[in-house]
C-alpha cells in the first residue's frame, strides 16, 4: 500500500485507517477536469514510482514467549504482508524471493545479534499446461502435483561460531485458497511444521493475522472520535509468518538459560543493494541492506516519531542510543501529551525512565523506576555490565514460567509471562501500550480513563495449543466474514492499495512469464 | 507458451469495480469534453473494451485518502499522503487540475506541520518535477532530504530533479544513496535508469528486472514492465517487447504507458491495426503529445496523412493552450514544431526548454530544431551533448546523422546512421526507412 514513507507499523495504522474509512468515498472528486497546461509538459520525462509499497519486506509483528506446552523452549514468530485478503479465488501471497528475512537474538545486551535465524525463500512452479494457476486441482498435500506454485525455504542460523544451515528446501504452507481447492488445510499446515536436528521446530507460511486491535485509536491524535472504538480492524485478514520453537539453551548467553535467562529479540528484512556509481567501494553497496526492523509492538506509534522511522528501520539496536532525538522521544513522548490535551488524562512527568526501561533496557530494579527485576540483560549473571547499552528490543526472561490462564494485560495485570516480558499471541498490546505510556508500569495502577483501551480484547479466532500456535488462515473473503456490513466498506480501497489480491496474484504470474521468457530466449 | 495477446483476459475487477467504472466514465468523458471544447474531432475511439478499463488505479487510493482527511482534517500525514496520491494520479492521466488538487493537499499538510514535514516536502518535489519545474523540485527535495536524511523517496525526488537538470554525476550519487537506504522497486528502477543513461543496457535490464521482482504495487509492476519492454524494443527486439507489455497490461489494464509501448512494438512488427488500436487507447487514457505523435507518425507511414493531421490538430491545440498559459514547451512540442510548424519558433521553444531542463533529450530536440532552421553548426553541438553520456539511442544518432550530413560530414553521418539502425532497425516508422535510404545512398556513393 502506498504511503508517504516506508514505515511498517505506522503504515499499517495509517493505511488501515484509510481502509476502514475509505468506505463512503465516491468518485465525485473527478468532477470537472479541464484541459490545462499540464499536458504539454507531462511527456518525455520519466519518473519511476516514488512511494514504494513493499508489504513483503515490512515487518508487522514479532512474538516471543515460552512455549506453553514445552516450557524448555521459546517460540519466536514474525509476520509480514498485512491485510492479506482471503478470497478463495485467485489470491495468493508469497514471501519475496529477493529478500532475506531474519529473527535476531541479543543475549549479551550490547544491541548486536548473537544468534540470527535467516530465511531465504524460493518460488517453484510446476506450470503444468502453462496455466500460471496457483493450483490446478484439489491440493491434499504439500507435494501435491496440483499445487502449481510453491515456495520452499532455506533456514540458517548464524552465531559467533559461523553460519550453518538448519533446514534446506523446507516447504512453505500455501495460501489458503478455499475449501474447494484445499479441503483439509490443517493437514497442509501440519506438513509445513518441520523438526530441527538440534531440537525444536520451524514453520513458514500463511496464517491468520494474530494481531487484534482497533487501530483507529491512534486517530485520536488527529481529532478522531474514540467513541468508535471496538472493531478489530484486522479481523478476517491473513499474514505470512515464520515461526520457530527453539530450546532455550540455544538462545541463552553461554548456553545457560538458568544463569542467563534474558534475551532481546527483533526481526528484520533485508534487500540486496546494487551498484550505481562507479565508486571503488563496491562491496559496501552490493551487500544486504536492512529495510525494516521490528521488536516491540507499536514502537512507531508510541515512541519513535514519524520523522525518525526511516532511520529506525535501517539501524541496528546497538545504534539506537546514538540517535538522540529518538532517545529523547522515549524519555518525553508526544502521545501522553496529546491524550492529556484531548482527554484530560494528565501526562506523567518527563523524563520517562519507565518507558526507557520497557523499550530500551528491560525492566530491573537497578535499571530505573519500575520496582521489579523482570527482563533486563543486567539480570543475566554472566552479562558484562559495561557492554550493555540501551537498545530497542523485545526482551524476554525465559525463566518466567508460562501462565496457565494468560491475562491479556500481561505484566500490568501481574501476569509476568506476557508483554512487555516477551509477547504472547493473546497479549493486548494496544491496551498495554496505552496504559504504559500513561505511566501504569511505574505506578503499578491502571489508568481508569483508558481502561477500555481500544475495546478489542481478543483475537477474532482462538489460537492453537501447539506449535506454531497461530490460527489457520481464513479462507473466506473479509466481505463475507462474520462482522458483515462494517467490513464490506473496508475492503475496496485495499485493492487499489496493492495489498489487493488480483495484484498479488498477478505478481506471481508476471514473474513467471518473465522468467520463462528468459529461460527460453 | 502462448504469449500474452491483445485479447489477454483481464482479471476481474474485484470489489472496486463500480467505483472504477465511474472513474472511467468521468475520465473518458473529461478527455472527450476537453478535446471537444477546442472544437476538434475527438480522437478515434477504436477499442472501447480496452479503454473501458483505462481508469487510473490511483483513483481508489486517492478516494481512501480523501475520506481520511475528511475524517481527520488535522492529520498532516493524511494530507501529504493524499497530495502524493494526486501527484501519482496526475502522472498517469496528465490532468492539470489534479496537480492543483495535489498542491492544495500538500500545502494543507505543510500548514499543519510547517517544519520537518518531509512527506509533504517530498510530495511538493514530486509535484514540481511533474510540472517540469525542476529547479523548484530540487529545492523541495533538498528540504525533504534535510528533514529526513533516511527517507528513500526523498532521495528519489532529489535524484529525479538532478537528472533532469543535467547534473548526472550528482544524480548517480543520490540514487546510490537511495538504493543503499532501501533497494526497493522504486530505487532499483532509478538505478536501472542511471545505467541506461550511460548506455549500459545490460545493467539497466538486470536492474529493471530486479525492480520488477521487488515491485509491491500494480503501478510499480507496470512501470518496470514498461521499461523492460522499452529496453527490448529499443534494442531491436519488438517481439519480447510485445510480450512484456502484454504481461503488464494483464496486471494493469488500460495503463497508457504500457499501451504506448505495445503500440510501438506492434508498429515495429508491422502489425498495423493493433498498433493503431493501442495508440488510440493510450490517447484515450492520457492525451500525451508523445502518444499523439506516435500515432501520427504511424498513420503517415501507413499512407494516411489525413489521419495524421487529426493528431496534429490536437497537438496544435495543446500548443495553443501552452502558449496562452505561458508554459514552457517540452521535447515533443519542440520536435513537432520543428517538423510540422515553424523551425525558427521551434528553436525559440527549444532554447526555453533547455533553460528549464538541460537534459539530454532536450539537447536532442533543440539540435533537431536548429537543424530544421538550417543552423547546423549550432545543431551539431547540441547533438553531441545529447549523446555525451553514451546513451544508446537510435533517434539521437539519427538526428545527429542528418545534421552531420547537412554539414557535409559524410563519414560521421554514415557512422551515426549505421549506429542508429544497429541499435534498433525499427526505431521509427518514418525515420527508420529514411535512415536506411540515406545510409545506402552514402554507401553506394563511396
Amino acid at each position: 500500500m502506498t504511503s508517504p514513507t516506508p514505515r511498517p507499523r505506522s503504515r499499517r495504522v495509517l493505511d488501515h485507517s484509510l481502509l476502514v474509512l475509505g468506505a463512503g468515498a465516491l468518485a465525485t472528486g473527478l468532477g470537472v477536469l479541464t484541459l490545462a497546461p499540464g499536458i504539454s509538459a507531462a511527456s518525455s520525462h520519466r519518473e519511476a514510482p516514488l512511494i514504494a509499497g513493499d508489504p513483503r519486506a515490512d515487518n508487522t509483528d514479532v512474538y516471543a514467549f515460552t512455549s506453553p506446552d514445552r516450557s524448555d523452549t521459546v517460540t519466536l514468530a514474525a509476520n509480514w504482508i498485512p491485510f492479506e485478503e482471503p478470497n478463495g479465488g485467485p489470491n495468493f501471497y508469497q514471501f519475496a524471493d529477493d529478500a532475506r528475512y531474519n529473527i535476531k537474538i541479543d543475549n549479551t545486551g550490547d544491541g548486536n545479534a548473537d544468534v540470527t535465524y535467516s530465511w531465504r525463500f524460493r518460488t517453484l512452479t510446476r506450470d503444468a499446461g502453462d496455466q500460471f494457476l496457483y493450483n490446478t486441482g484439489q491440493v491434499t498435500s504439500l507435494n501435491d502435483p496440483d499445487l502449481n506454485i510453491r515456495q520452499v525455504y532455506d533456514l540458517t542460523v548464524t552465531t559467533s561460531r559461523g553460519t550453518s544451515t538448519v533446514l534446506r528446501g523446507a516447504p512453505v504452507a500455501p495460501s489458503n485458497v478455499g475449501k474447494a481447492s484445499m479441503p483439509n488445510y490443517g493437514t497442509l499446515r501440519n506438513q509445513a511444521v518441520r523438526g530441527l536436528a538440534r531440537g525444536g521446530k520451524a514453520f513458514a507460511g500463511q496464517a491468520e493475522d494474530p494481531f487484534f486491535a482497533d487501530l483507529r485509536v491512534f486517530d485520536l491524535l488527529y481529532g478522531g472520535d474514540l467513541s468508535e472504538r471496538g472493531q478489530d480492524t484486522l479481523a478476517g485478514y491473513n499474514v505470512n509468518s515464520v515461526a520457530l520453537q527453539i530450546p532455550k539453551k540455544d538462545l541463552a548467553l553461554r548456553g545457560n538459560a538458568t544463569r542467563n535467562p534474558v534475551v532481546g529479540i527483533w526481526s528484520t528484512t533485508e534487500r540486496r543493494g546494487v551498484q550505481v556509481t562507479d565508486s571503488r567501494t563496491r562491496s559496501s553497496h552490493t551487500g544486504w541492506k536492512q529495510v525494516s526492523r521490528l521488536g516491540n509492538p507499536l514502537v512507531n506509534e508510541v515512541v519513535v516519531p514519524l520523522k525518525y522511522k526511516d532511520a529506525f528501520n535501517t539501524l541496528n539496536p546497538s545504534q539506537d542510543r546514538t540517535v538522540q532525538p529518538v532517545v529523547d522521544k522515549v524519555l518525553d513522548p508526544i502521545l501522553p501529551k496529546l491524550i492529556q490535551k484531548v482527554y484530560g488524562v494528565p501526562a506523567p512527568k518527563a523524563p520517562r525512565n519507565d518507558l526507557a526501561e520497557i523499550y530500551l533496557t528491560g525492566i530491573c530494579k537497578a535499571c530505573g523506576p519500575i520496582k521489579a527485576d523482570l527482563n533486563a540483560h543486567r539480570l543475566n549473571k554472566d552479562a558484562s555490565l559495561k557492554k550493555i547499552v540501551p537498545a530497542e528490543e523485545l526482551r524476554l526472561n525465559m525463566a518466567v514460567p508460562p501462565t496457565a490462564k494468560p491475562n491479556r494485560l500481561g505484566v500490568l495485570a501481574g501476569d509476568l509471562a506476557g508483554f512487555p516480558n516477551g509477547r504472547r499471541l493473546t497479549d493486548d498490546v494496544i491496551d498495554i501500550s496505552l496504559q504504559a505510556v500513561e505511566g501504569a508500569a511505574q505506578t503499578g495502577e491502571l489508568v481508569p480513563a483508558l481502561a477500555a483501551g481500544d475495546k478489542v480484547d481478543a483475537n477474532e479466532v482462538p489460537f492453537g495449543t501447539r506449535f506454531p500456535y497461530l490460527a489457520l488462515p481464513h479462507s473466506k473473503s473479509v466481505n463475507s466474514g462474520p462482522t458483515g456490513g462494517a467490513r464490506q466498506s473496508a475492503t475496496n480501497p485495499s485493492h487499489a492499495a496493492a495489498l489487493g489480491t488480483a495484484g498479488a496474484a498477478l505478481l506471481g504470474l508476471g514473474g513467471l512469464r518473465l522468467r520463462r521468457r528468459r529461460a527460453t530466449s | 507458451m502462448p504469449g500474452p495477446t491483445d485479447n489477454a483476459p483481464t482479471p476481474p475487477a474485484r470489489g472496486g469495480g463500480r467505483l472504477r467504472n465511474t472513474a472511467v466514465a468521468l475520465t473518458l468523458g473529461a478527455v472527450l469534453f476537453t478535446v471537444g471544447a477546442l472544437g476538434l474531432a475527438p480522437p478515434q475511439q477504436a477499442s472501447t473494451t480496452r479503454s473501458a478499463v483505462a481508469a487510473p488505479r490511483s483513483t481508489d487510493a486517492v478516494e481512501a485518502r480523501r475520506a481520511r482527511v475528511r475524517k481527520l482534517p488535522a492529520d498532516p500525514a493524511g494530507w501529504s499522503s493524499l497530495g502524493m496520491a494526486y501527484v501519482q494520479q496526475a502522472r498517469s492521466t496528465a490532468d492539470a487540475a489534479t496537480y492543483t488538487r495535489a498542491e492544495t493537499a500538500l500545502r494543507k499538510s505543510l500548514s499543519l506541520q510547517p517544519s520537518g514535514n518531509f512527506a509533504a516536502e517530498t510530495g511538493m518535489g514530486a509535484l514540481e518535477a511533474a510540472r517540469h519545474h525542476f529547479a523548484d523540485a530540487l529545492t523541495w527535495a533538498q528540504r525533504a532530504t534535510t528533514s529526513n536524511p533516511y527517507s528513500a523517496p526523498a532521495q528519489g525526488v532529489l535524484a529525479d530533479a538532478l537528472t533532469q537538470l543535467g547534473r548526472y554525476e550528482d544524480s548517480y550519487t543520490v540514487v546510490q544513496r537511495m538504493t543503499d537506504l532501501r533497494p526497493d522497486s522504486s530505487a532499483l528502477a532509478r538505478a536501472s535508469y542511471s545505467w541506461e543513461l550511460r548506455g549500459d543496457r545490460a545493467r539497466a535490464r538486470d536492474l529493471m528486472n530486479k525492480s520488477f521482482q521487488a515491485a509491491g504495487t500494480p503501478a510499480e509492476r507496470a512501470f518496470a514492465l514498461t521499461h523492460l519492454a522499452t529496453l527490448a524494443l529499443e534494442s531491436g527486439d519488438p517481439r519480447t517487447a510485445l510480450d512484456l507489455a502484454g504481461t503488464g497490461l494483464v496486471a494493469l489494464p488500460g495503463d497508457a504507458a504500457l499501451l504506448e509501448t505495445r503500440a510501438r512494438a506492434h508498429t515495429a512488427l508491422g502489425q498495423r491495426a493493433p498498433a493503431v488500436a493501442d495508440f488510440t487507447a493510450a490517447i484515450a487514457a492520457a492525451p500525451l503529445p508523445q502518444y499523439l505523435l506516435g500515432l501520427a507518425d504511424l498513420q503517415r507511414s501507413l499512407g494516411h496523412p489525413q489521419k495524421a493531421e487529426e493528431q496534429y490538430d490536437v497537438l496544435r491545440a495543446q500548443e495553443r493552450v501552452r502558449r496562452a498559459t505561458g508554459g514552457v514547451a517540452d521535447v515533443d512540442g519542440v520536435l513537432f514544431e520543428a517538423d510540422h510548424g515553424d523551425p525558427d519558433t521551434a528553436v525559440t521553444m527549444g532554447r526555453a526548454a533547455l533553460r528549464q531542463r538541460p537534459f539530454i533529450a532536450v539537447h536532442d530536440a533543440f539540435a533537431w530544431a536548429l537543424h530544421r532552421a538550417g543552423r547546423d553548426t549550432e545543431a551539431i553541438e547540441q547533438a553531441h551533448l545529447a549523446l555525451a553520456l553514451g546513451t544508446v539511442s537510435a533517434p539521437f544518432h539519427y538526428h545527429r546523422a542528418l545534421i552531420n550530413q547537412a554539414l557535409g560530414r559524410t563519414e560521421a553521418a554514415r557512422k551515426d546512421l549505421r549506429r542508429a539502425l544497429d541499435i534498433d532497425p525499427h526505431f521509427h516508422p518514418v525515420d527508420a526507412p529514411r535512415a536506411r535510404a540515406a545510409l545506402s545512398r552514402i554507401e553506394s556513393d563511396r
